[in-house]
């Protein structure tokens, strides 16, 4: 009866935790990069998808030079202008003992030329893009011709970006069936540990 | 609490897993299967506690239990967190294989400590002093792993004052709320199974 009492309790405490648990969990950080084609950002999270605030930021390029330092904003981001030898190995420090490293490459040749070359073809070869069809036949505009594809292509990546980061971050919380698979893991290591006790003392 | 991999250099985390050592042989020696299945379900509390935490700065703090542990579990305290920060870093990443012996070291001795302190009073059973004694013992215990951890951080070159300092200011409100925790749950357990402090 007593011993029933103890195993509720102790089972109450741990559904107690679950319940707690709910919203957010613990306690990884986690560094994202991209690279828009002109800057490079880096969002930072904790495992539970809490962002990551006044976390230090620190870019190193591949020779080993500090290239920026700085601090998260309120929403996690951190934005450099990528001067230096590529790859960057990012650092984030979220309080003491947290850290997050990550690396970037970016390609050499500068984007805007590759974009702008597909946007040349895409205007002249490919009339069904929804953009340059959008623009009026004005040889005054050739200018905006250029721009707004490129646009168009540009918000596209974006969107994706945006989708991949929020892949990630589900992907890197800490989910319920995890947390019982641990419960399991270590109820087996102590019937494991239990025994092998029980065979030395018979033996 | 958990020191993340990468921070600190190799030396410090082998001397972290060396001084870890004694305690974990005391701890497993001790290990009777008798006493297994309570170990079982602390250690699946303490599990479950790190999931708890609360947004401070930059990063967050999360529930240790790890004072609790000490007072019931004694000087098994120290494998049955091992065995849990072992199970946290491969399937949450919290923490790190390679900083297993630091953070056993920083969570585990502040427990065994705790225990050794208050065990006699606690072995008194008395109903107002037992929790009392208990919760203020398992309070500091959080604050004590948080100066250990600074202490650690320091041999990586970080400020020991100044991790200490945002350590034990992030892990106040949580050693507030587990010398809450552990006192109730010692009165509980004085009425219901006193005998399960005779670790």
């Amino acid at each position: 009866m007593i011993k029933n009492t103890v195993f509720r309790t102790i089972t109450i405490a741990i559904l107690f935790c679950f319940i707690l648990w709910g919203n957010a969990s613990a306690h990884r950080v986690i560094a994202f990069a991209s690279y828009d084609g002109r800057i490079i950002t880096v969002e930072g999270y904790l495992s539970g998808g809490e962002r990551v605030r006044n976390g230090k930021v620190i870019v190193k390029d591949s020779t080993g030079h500090t290239v920026a330092t700085g601090k998260t904003d309120e929403k996690g981001i951190f934005s450099f202008d990528p001067k230096g030898k590529p790859p960057f190995s990012i650092v984030l420090k979220a309080g003491p003992g947290h850290l997050a490293k990550t690396v970037i490459n970016i390609p050499k040749s500068p984007p805007k030329d590759i974009s702008r070359k597909m946007v040349h073809r895409g205007s002249s070869a490919s009339p069904s893009n929804s953009a340059s069809r959008r623009e009026p036949s004005n040889g005054s505009l050739s200018s905006a011709k250029t721009v707004c594809p490129n646009d168009a292509i540009l918000a596209k990546l974006e969107s994706i970006r945006l989708d991949i980061d929020e892949l990630r971050r589900d992907q890197e919380q800490v989910r319920l069936h995890d947390i019982l698979g641990g419960i399991g893991y270590l109820f087996g290591i102590f019937g494991l540990i239990a025994i092998l006790k029980s065979r030395d003392k018979k033996s | 609490m958990h020191i993340s991999e990468g921070i600190l250099p190799a030396w410090s985390l082998g001397a972290g897993a060396l001084l870890s050592m004694p305690g974990l042989y005391i701890g497993f020696k001790r290990l009777t299967p008798k006493k297994m299945p309570e170990t079982a379900l602390l250690t699946s509390g303490f599990f479950v506690a790190s999931l708890i935490h609360i947004p401070i700065g930059p990063t967050s703090a999360h529930l240790l239990l790890n004072g609790l542990l000490g007072i019931i579990l004694g000087p098994r305290a120290m494998p049955a967190i091992m065995i849990a920060l072992t199970l946290q870093a491969i399937l949450f990443q919290f923490g790190g294989i390679t900083t297993l012996g630091v953070n056993t070291f920083t969570m585990g001795y502040p427990a065994l400590l705790c225990y050794i302190c208050c065990h006699g009073i606690i072995k008194r059973r008395h109903p107002l002093a037992a929790p009392i004694v208990g919760g203020l013992c398992a309070g500091l215990t959080v604050l004590m792993s948080g100066v250990l951890t600074a202490l650690f951080l320091a041999t990586a070159g970080e400020g020991f004052y100044l991790a200490a300092k945002l350590l034990i200011s992030a892990h106040m409100p949580i050693s507030v709320v587990e010398a809450l925790i552990t006192g109730v749950v010692i009165s509980g357990l004085l009425k219901i199974r006193p005998e399960v402090f005779e670790a």
